[in-house]
């Protein structure tokens, strides 16, 4: 995974069931960090494209990932934030 | 050793190396391995294994993962991934430190490897086979031993490039020695640094600097290691200014040295409630933008103003062209750049960003500015870095078409010039660090206001070519409040906070 760590940030929706969210995540080898809105969300890019049902290679970030149907009634948003680099 | 208060020995924080080098004690009619055998008396042809016997042994250690390195008649020397070293003993590989001498005299941690267990022997390196039948009478793991001269060297090589050295131009330069002389060097003063690693060059140690054990977010990614360097160059700048605060460094980068964990790593510095955040990195984006900021940069915003919020003083770097939301989160000391000239003028640095925020009212980025170099590349301070590198390499070679020069150094030497407003965030870290040593109490609105009160104007030059902002009398685009002045600052929290 040294290689391959995406970060992704969610949203979540109005009166969203926080625990289901992150069993799903689990489940779908996602690790999750509380944030002040949502989570941050991590895991390896075959991991990412298989719970989301996506190819990041076809995005340019940022970039809103489709909601899988088990999420949408808890998730706002899912999105895969712009690169960051050094600044030397 | 232990008249300085530490203890001797303490088990560490590094895993296990992948391969150990060792050496195989092939029994004999004498061994050192008894109890009352701790000596080389009488004739050593005692102490010589059966050439069968040898044999026997290599053949059994070649056929369990050992790599036979080489043979004399006493023993082998062997190289093996530590479970079967454990499953030749039956005890565990574990990692301890041991304080001991290490390099220009300097006492400090060294990392060792043992083998523990409960009929494993108490010498540190030292086990016993499982079984008598091995006709092994002991296992002896590697000890470090260091170089009699220091690699990479602690002092940085002379080039002639026009530059600046840590620690001391910088201190000079930012007004910090007056500081450090009145004994303000922000004692325990804890800054978390999220960036691409942190490696322990001897420059760190023999300057005596207190840094914390690095901590990785990335997953399979080694805390000790930083293959970028610019985590490990930038951070001299906070103990340039702040000689006695503790660094945290929080690896966010890859083992290719792209930095795919910023977030995570700025959330695992807030978890650990440091007085500062200091933060050389960022996005970019269209400037002027096209609209507001994305939902990604406004959910990182929300976690910086908590950060703010929880008395967390965070800064972030304003760029070196780029355009991006950190710096212009209300709150942040966002750091540009100021380049001092060989004759000691002062002037916007043409490689640092400055605009007026389109996304919050009121803010400008910079803040307030360090040292930063000009274009094309900000050759300007020689920083310590792991050898070989990719700032080691990259920064020896020339840049075409943009720079035919180097750096004057080589790609493994451990050293390298470069800077950008990523040196700027840790020194104004490090002067936020000498202000809070010397008040505890302050917040973060006051060290910018004591900051930016004092800096020191700079009235010529333009900022990067990009935003093209001027420098002029009084707060402007280019630089912000202009140079900051540690001396001066101090004095404005004593007197008024």
């Amino acid at each position: 995974m040294a290689n391959d760590y995406i970060e992704l940030f969610l949203k979540w929706a109005p009166g969203a069931n926080q625990a289901d969210v992150e069993s799903w995540l689990k489940q779908h080898q996602l690790s999750s960090a509380k944030m002040i809105e949502g989570l941050l969300l991590s895991g390896t890019k075959a991991a990412i494209e298989n719970a989301f049902s996506v190819s990041l290679d076809n995005l340019q970030p940022p970039a809103e990932l489709p909601v899988p149907s088990e999420l949408k009634p808890h998730v706002a948003s899912i999105t895969l934030p712009k690169p960051r680099s050094y600044y030397p | 050793m232990m008249q300085i208060g530490l203890p001797l020995e303490t088990w560490s924080d590094d895993p296990p190396p992948e391969k150990i080098v060792g050496y195989i004690s092939v029994e004999s009619a004498k061994s050192v391995f008894k109890d009352e055998e701790h000596s080389l008396e009488g004739p050593l042809d005692a102490y010589y294994a059966p050439k069968d016997l040898r044999d026997t042994v290599r053949r059994d250690l070649e056929g369990t993962g050992f790599e036979i390195l080489a043979e004399s008649q006493l023993g082998l020397s062997v190289s093996a991934p530590p479970q079967a070293y454990e499953e030749l003993t039956g005890g565990s590989v574990v990692t301890k430190e041991r304080l001991q001498y290490a390099e220009e005299n300097c006492i400090r941690y060294v990392t060792h490897v043992d083998i523990v267990g409960d009929k494993q022997p108490a010498a540190l390196g030292v086990a016993r086979t499982k079984s008598d039948s091995t006709k092994i009478d002991g296992v002896v793991l590697e000890k470090p031993r260091m170089f009699n001269a220091v690699f990479p060297s602690p002092v940085p090589p002379n080039t002639s490039k026009f530059h600046l050295r840590v620690p001391d131009d910088v201190a000079f330069l930012l007004h910090a020695k007056p500081a450090h002389q009145a004994g303000q060097r922000g004692k325990g003063v804890l800054v978390a640094m999220p960036d691409s690693g942190q490696y322990r060059h001897p420059f760190f140690t023999a300057h005596g600097y207190h840094l914390k054990t690095p901590i990785t977010v990335v997953p399979g990614t080694s805390r000790s290691k930083d293959p970028v360097g610019h985590g490990s160059g930038e951070s001299a700048n906070i103990f340039a200014v702040a000689p006695e605060c503790v660094l945290q460094a929080i690896r966010a980068s890859n083992d290719s040295g792209d930095l795919v964990g910023a977030v995570a790593a700025f959330l695992k510095a807030k978890e650990l409630n440091p007085r500062i955040i200091t933060n050389s990195w960022g996005g970019d984006g269209p400037f002027p933008p096209a609209g507001s900021p994305d939902a990604s940069d406004l959910a990182f915003a929300a976690e910086i103003k908590d950060a703010i919020a929880q008395n967390i003083l965070v800064i972030f770097s304003a760029g070196n062209g780029q355009f991006s939301v950190e710096p212009q989160v209300p709150g942040v000391l966002a750091a540009g750049g100021v380049f001092v000239t060989p004759s000691g003028s002062l002037t916007a640095s043409n490689y640092s960003s400055g605009y007026k925020s389109p996304w919050f009212d009121g803010v400008n980025v910079p803040t307030v500015s360090g040292l930063v170099g000009m274009l094309p590349r900000a050759q300007y301070l020689m920083l310590p870095i792991p050898p070989g590198c990719m700032i080691d390499k990259d920064e020896s070679h020339p840049d075409l078409p943009d720079d035919p020069t180097t750096d004057g150094t080589t790609g493994n030497d451990g050293w390298a010039l470069f800077s950008g407003t990523s040196a700027a965030a840790p020194q104004l870290a490090g002067a936020a660090a000498v202000l809070i040593g010397a008040k505890p109490n302050l917040t973060p609105p006051q060290v910018i206001q004591a900051m930016t009160t004092t800096a020191i104007d700079v009235v010529t030059g333009h900022c990067n070519p990009r935003f093209n902002s001027p420098a002029g009398v009084g707060p402007d685009l280019a630089t912000g409040a202009g140079l900051i002045n540690v001396a001066a600052a101090l004095n404005f929290v004593q007197n008024n906070f």
